[in-house]
């Protein structure tokens, strides 16, 4: 009787643990049923147990019924948008990285340019296999729970009316544009991760060798790398749900809008940060006389983040009404 | 082959809301599922076990069908019988199928 055990175990392992013992049970009893029917006089033996087993056939298409859904990793209604975010997601990532190792070896040629290219295949490779890879996890968190993307939410029944407008071509949000704010942004992640140290003043003088005066002090940005980061991604969330919703509507202007108040807010802090512009930044403005030796350089790293940010919020103000702007046409023109 | 493989698929799909009919059809009583599916069989109706089981948890999720476990016999069974919802339902299902087989009827002997 082990194979009725195997048979019940193969069944009902994948079904939902609410379901389970009910089902297991109730299919206990039925093969018990049908071995009695087989073996009409005395013991069923064996064979009577693979005559049941054979009739009612194989245990995932059982299990398929009773869960009257099949079991997909990514199911059909996500695979489309699936597979259209994972060619964006390497695409950035493989020209992000490109982009960081052709800066720094042109900043700081290694010995060999063999050594170069190698790393960079296997650099590339590996990134690329990271974002297919948590995009495809993401993917299959949504569909383990059930949760259909790209199809509108709908309440009322459909009526003619309800047909898209066919959009002005300007109302159109192109694919292009937000897929060009991705890879920035995958390389802001990039380079602000890894190579902070190039973002800076870059000194060329004809004798000495060119250097760098970075901007930040790395030990205070390294600290409030993970607000940058998060910005970033918001950055990231905020193109992909351009790219999802298509077109330029009040709810999309809405969402635009928060998102950009969370950017604005996190920069601020971010740029706010006790210590975050670096010394040797702030005392080359008087080295080169841009800045007169009275002012305080205290003074001077003050004006400095306030020019940085009124510029994030001159910026973000732009950003968020070119938006509104562009939701109320699209929706003039309903 | 292929062709055959046509005619079945079809003749799943024409048969599959018979099924549901003909399994409410015999709930007034209360059944087990094995019990079901012998008397289905009886009345030249076969229906699989593997198809007859998922079905009846489907309506008893809806609401047609209530179970209760009877655990006096040597093996425990669940039983399964119309609800009220399901009772009306079905009365309705009948009232269609007459109609759909009629006009069937009139559209094929033509």
């Amino acid at each position: 009787m082990e194979k009725l055990e195997r048979y019940i175990y193969a069944v009902t392992r994948k079904l939902p643990e609410k379901q389970r013992d009910d089902i297991e049970k109730e299919l206990r009893g039925l093969i018990e049923d049908m071995l009695a029917d087989h073996a009409v006089n005395g013991e069923p033996k064996v064979d009577d147990l693979d005559a049941v087993l054979t009739e009612l056939g194989d245990p995932v298409e059982l299990a398929d019924q009773f869960r009257s859904k099949k079991l997909y990793l990514i199911g059909p209604d996500n695979f489309d948008l699936y597979f259209f975010v994972v060619k964006i997601v390497v695409a950035a990532v493989a020209f992000g990285i490109s982009l960081a190792l052709t800066i720094s070896y042109v900043i700081d040629p290694p010995q060999s340019l063999l050594e170069v290219i190698g790393s960079y295949f296997s650099s590339i490779i590996n990134a690329a296999f990271q974002g297919f890879a948590w995009v495809t996890v993401v993917f299959a968190i949504f569909e383990y729970f059930d949760v259909s993307l790209g199809k509108e939410f709908k309440d009322n029944k459909w009526t003619p009316d309800d047909l898209p407008q066919l959009p002005k071509k300007e109302l159109i949000i192109k694919p292009a544009e937000a897929i060009v704010g991705i890879v920035f942004a995958v390389i802001a992640i990039v380079l602000f991760n890894t190579a902070d140290h190039l973002l800076g003043i870059y000194i060329v003088t004809e004798n000495e060798p060119s250097r760098i005066i970075p901007l930040f002090n790395h030990e205070v940005f390294r600290m409030m790398l993970p607000l940058l980061n998060i910005m970033l991604l918001i950055g990231i969330v905020k193109e992909v749900t351009k790219l999802l919703i298509g077109k330029w509507t009040n709810t999309l202007a809405l969402m635009n809008l928060g998102f950009n108040i969370i950017t604005l807010v996190l920069f601020i802090v971010f740029i706010n940060s006790q210590g975050l512009l670096n010394i040797d930044f702030i005392t080359y403005f008087y080295t080169i006389g841009l800045v007169p030796e009275t002012i305080d350089p205290s003074a001077l790293s003050g004006s400095l983040i306030k020019g940085f940010t009124v510029f994030a919020v001159i910026a973000i103000l732009i950003d968020s009404i070119v938006n509104l702007v562009k939701s109320v046409k699209f929706n003039m023109t309903k | 082959m292929e062709k055959e493989e046509i005619i079945n698929g079809l003749i799943l799909e024409l048969r599959r809301g018979a099924v549901t009919l003909g399994v409410l059809s015999r709930l007034s009583e209360p059944h087990y599922g094995y019990s079901l599916v012998q008397i289905l069989e009886e009345s030249g109706f076969p229906i699989e076990p593997g198809t007859l089981y998922p079905l009846l948890r489907r309506l008893e999720k809806q609401g047609l069908l209530v179970s209760s476990w009877d655990t006096n016999e040597n093996r425990p069974r669940k039983y399964y019988r119309l609800s009220e919802l399901g009772r009306s339902v079905y009365n309705r299902l009948c009232d269609e199928w007459r109609s759909l087989s009629e006009r069937v009827s009139v559209l094929i002997n033509k």
